[in-house]
């Protein structure tokens, strides 16, 4: 059994390594290119942002068959790494290209003036400008993959469901036969592999990373375990030809930039956002014929979404989409409560910070099945404690998006800041009121921003679980505990109806509410791109 | 109590930053100076030379390692208001208008009444000339005029000593001659705080404008190179020739 889980952790590490490698290159690509040029940033970004929050769970079924008819031998491989990247991919690629924004002017003057090459500017510039972000964005991305890990190795499709051999089903397999032995080795070894890598290659990777960094760091005493500095003092060797630029690029920031904030600045065009839901429309149109291989009529295809949508009853699928709105706003709530006094306590306290970080990561690495019996557990208590295990479960998925945003919206205060807050003595209640939660507030935002896309893609897993072969579902209406019965029934159109319509709903709540209250957060704070 | 003739004392104090486990930066070493009464006192040295530590060390933000900071004779601890710093880059809160900036400093004090507080706020708004600014943004704000925002901060807790750090170097030499001309007549006023000042410069001319002393300071760890008597009648006169001799007294001191 031993050897069962070992191979298992491996092979699902091996996924998992080729998803974030992938990730990370597309982030890179994406990011930088966005931030860089006016024209890509004009159709990238919104693209991202569509995708981001459109419910990707609800795509799965359709993208998974269409990758194994097509690929029948690697296909589902394929497929699970594509499940992990959709986990790992956003985050990374908002990070890359809120560091490319944030590039001084200065800097890319000189790149002007010294006339660097292409590639020059990529090397010397914008990869290593933007390292950090990828850096501070890694340990979300992994502890969302491993959160997702058993969904990432489960494709299924109607009666149909294969799964790739993995830490993450072999778990699942085991709590299907009452394995307990098994599950708790096989979690200790996930557990202790999280921690190694955590420890080995993340830590390292962020405490180099600071050297790229343009805005002034604070001396964090402490921030790295004294355990690993050796390990990383034979890393510093192998940088060099940065170090004295970054320092003399970072002193000109400092003046140049005094605060730098989160800037998301890409809602400008309206057109490009409705022409994505066409573009998105129309590819599900296209897509639905190629399932339904009899009816090659894409009309027909249509009436038969639009018929389900009449099928399943307007007033019922609105009911459905509004608890499940209902839901989001709870869990974010619940996220907000949670990250604020806990990233708060954590600047405060440099010292615990660096102890209680590691074993934060690694419980955001807990794999989602591991606490199903939780919640199975309160799905079976009655009405109220469903509800709450929904939450929780959808909560879990992206509550690091809005702690981490949090804590690096907080470590953006810088020390002079803290110092004033010193010298006029004032209370902690002060503190948190007037320096810490305005800087923040960008950052928490860009977080509740994300964190509302991973809620709603959870919301299908979470308004009805099945484990171990039964399934609990919440008692109240909701959009995902909908798709997920129409994807059990296979009932393809149905799917796609609903899945347009969480689409249209997330992206109309998105432009409407989250922008405008970030652009509302930016203008009450007096927050200016260059203040 | 111990009636010093200083109003605050550095003695033996040394400093430095742990880079790695074992080695440390010093930064400071056995360094032992006094501000006195009435005293306007400059330190220049070479940049990188520990000039802010040594500031923040006075300002009661950094512990030293070793050595003793006393203040009014007892032994300082922590920060006081009675001791105020300007920044270098003025930490204004962008979310505060310029009067909820200075108010600030003084909303932590419970013997003061919100009444007492709005006519101290005023009366500095008054002082550095920025009346009806009261409800200004900072990017609303010039550079200079940030940097009065932030000099009525750090006096309207009526501190005994003001300590600055390179508060000029950010301004332009028009703004930084005239923020210079308040800062002295705050110090010379004797109805107005501060009691004493100590400014920390790289630029030589400045300390010589306004200081009655100066302490040069050599590079990295800091120590006392030298110190220059500055007995110049005020206003004092950059064309003068005694002025120009003790600008080059001193940067030949520090080259």
């Amino acid at each position: 059994m031993l050897w069962e889980i070992i191979t298992a952790v491996t092979l699902s590490w091996a996924r998992i390594a080729a998803a974030i490698i992938l990730s990370v290159s597309a982030a890179l690509v994406v990011g930088i290119y966005s931030g860089i040029s006016r024209r890509v940033d004009r159709i990238a970004i919104p693209v991202l942002d569509v995708l981001q929050s459109v419910p990707i769970l609800g795509f799965f079924p359709i993208a998974v068959y269409i990758l194994a008819k097509a690929i029948p031998s690697v296909g589902y491989e394929i497929a699970s790494i594509f499940l992990i990247f959709t986990c790992t991919f956003w985050n990374l690629a908002f990070g890359v290209y809120e560091g490319a924004r944030s590039i001084p002017q200065t800097v890319l003057e000189v790149a002007e003036l010294s006339k660097l090459s292409h590639t020059e500017r990529l090397r010397k510039i914008y990869i290593p400008a933007t390292f950090p972000k990828v850096a501070d964005q890694l340990p979300a991305s992994l502890a969302n993959a491993f959160y997702f890990l058993a969904a990432s190795e489960v494709m299924a499709l109607g009666e149909a469901e294969v799964r790739v051999a993995g830490i993450g089903t072999l778990i699942l397999r085991y709590q299907e036969i009452g394995n307990y032995e098994g599950i708790v080795l096989g979690i200790l070894a996930t557990a202790l592999s999280i921690a190694a890598v955590y420890l080995l290659i993340l830590t390292p990777i962020i405490s180099y990373s600071d050297k790229y960094r343009f805005d002034v760091i604070k001396p964090a005493a402490g921030a790295t375990p004294s355990l690993l500095r050796g390990l990383y003092s034979r890393f510093k060797s192998i940088q060099a030809p940065l170090k004295v630029e970054s320092r003399r690029i970072s002193e000109a920031a400092q003046r140049l930039l005094p605060t730098q904030f989160v800037n998301v600045k890409y809602m400008r065009s309206d057109l490009m956002r409705l022409l994505l839901i066409i573009f998105i429309v129309a590819s599900l149109v296209l897509l639905v014929p190629r399932i339904y291989a009899n009816m090659d009529d894409v009309w027909a295809a249509i009436m038969s979404v639009a018929a389900a949508g009449l099928r399943l009853g307007l007033t019922n699928v609105g009911e459905a989409l509004a608890y499940s709105f209902l839901r989001v706003l709870a869990c974010l709530a619940l996220m907000t409560a949670f990250s604020i006094p806990l990233a708060y306590f954590m600047s405060e306290k440099p010292r615990i910070r660096a102890s209680l970080l590691p074993a934060l990561q690694m419980l955001a690495a807990m794999p989602s099945p591991l606490i199903f019996p939780i919640i199975s557990s309160l799905f079976e208590a009655g009405a109220l404690t469903r509800e709450l295990g929904a939450l929780l479960l959808m909560a879990l998925g992206s509550i690091w998006y809005v702690f981490y945003s949090t804590l690096s919206g907080f470590s953006r205060v810088h020390s002079e800041y803290l110092e004033l807050a010193e010298m006029y003595k004032l209370s902690s209640v002060q503190r948190f009121r007037y320096i810490y939660i305005p800087f923040a507030t960008p950052s928490l935002v860009t977080g509740l921003i994300t964190a509302t896309g991973g809620a709603w893609n959870t919301v299908i897993v979470a308004e009805r679980l099945g484990e171990g072969g039964a399934i609990f579902e919440v008692y109240s209406p909701g959009l995902g505990k909908m798709m997920s019965t129409l994807a059990e029934m296979a009932d393809t159109a149905g799917l796609v109806f609903t899945v347009i319509v969480m689409t249209v709903f997330v992206i109309l709540v998105n432009r409407l509410l989250w922008r405008a209250l970030y652009d509302y957060s930016i203008r009450a704070l007096r927050i200016h791109e260059q203040v | 109590m111990n009636k010093s003739e200083a109003l605050l004392e550095l003695r033996d104090v040394s400093h430095g930053y742990s880079l790695r486990a074992g080695a440390t930066l010093r930064v400071i070493e056995n360094l032992s100076l006094e501000v006195r009464f009435n005293e306007f006192l400059g330190i220049v040295g070479p940049s990188g030379c520990g000039k802010s530590t040594i500031l923040r060390i006075m300002a009661g933000l950094i512990k030293p390692l070793s050595g003793v900071v006393t203040f009014r004779g007892s032994i300082l601890n922590g920060t006081t208001p009675r001791i105020s710093l300007m920044h270098q880059i003025p930490p204004l809160l962008p979310w505060l208008t310029v009067r909820e900036n200075i108010a600030l400093a003084l909303i932590a004090r419970d013997d003061l009444t919100e009444e007492e507080k709005r006519l101290k706020v005023t009366q500095f708004l008054e002082l550095v000339e920025l009346t009806g600014y009261d409800s200004a943004y900072p990017y609303e704000l010039s550079g200079g005029m940030k940097q009065r925002v932030a000099l009525a901060r750090a006096l309207v807790t009526d501190p005994d000593l003001l300590l600055l750090d390179e508060p000029f170097s950010n301004l332009d030499p028009l703004t930084s001659l005239s923020l210079s001309r308040e800062i002295e007549y705050m110090w010379l006023e004797s109805t107005l705080p501060p009691i004493s000042v100590v400014m920390v410069s790289h630029n030589i001319e400045e300390v010589v404008m306004l200081a009655d002393r100066i302490i040069v300071l050599g590079s990295r760890p800091a120590r006392i190179l030298a110190e220059v008597p500055i007995e110049m009648q005020r206003p004092r006169n950059k064309k003068s020739e005694e002025f120009y001799r003790l600008v080059d007294e001193v940067f030949s001191l520090i080259s």
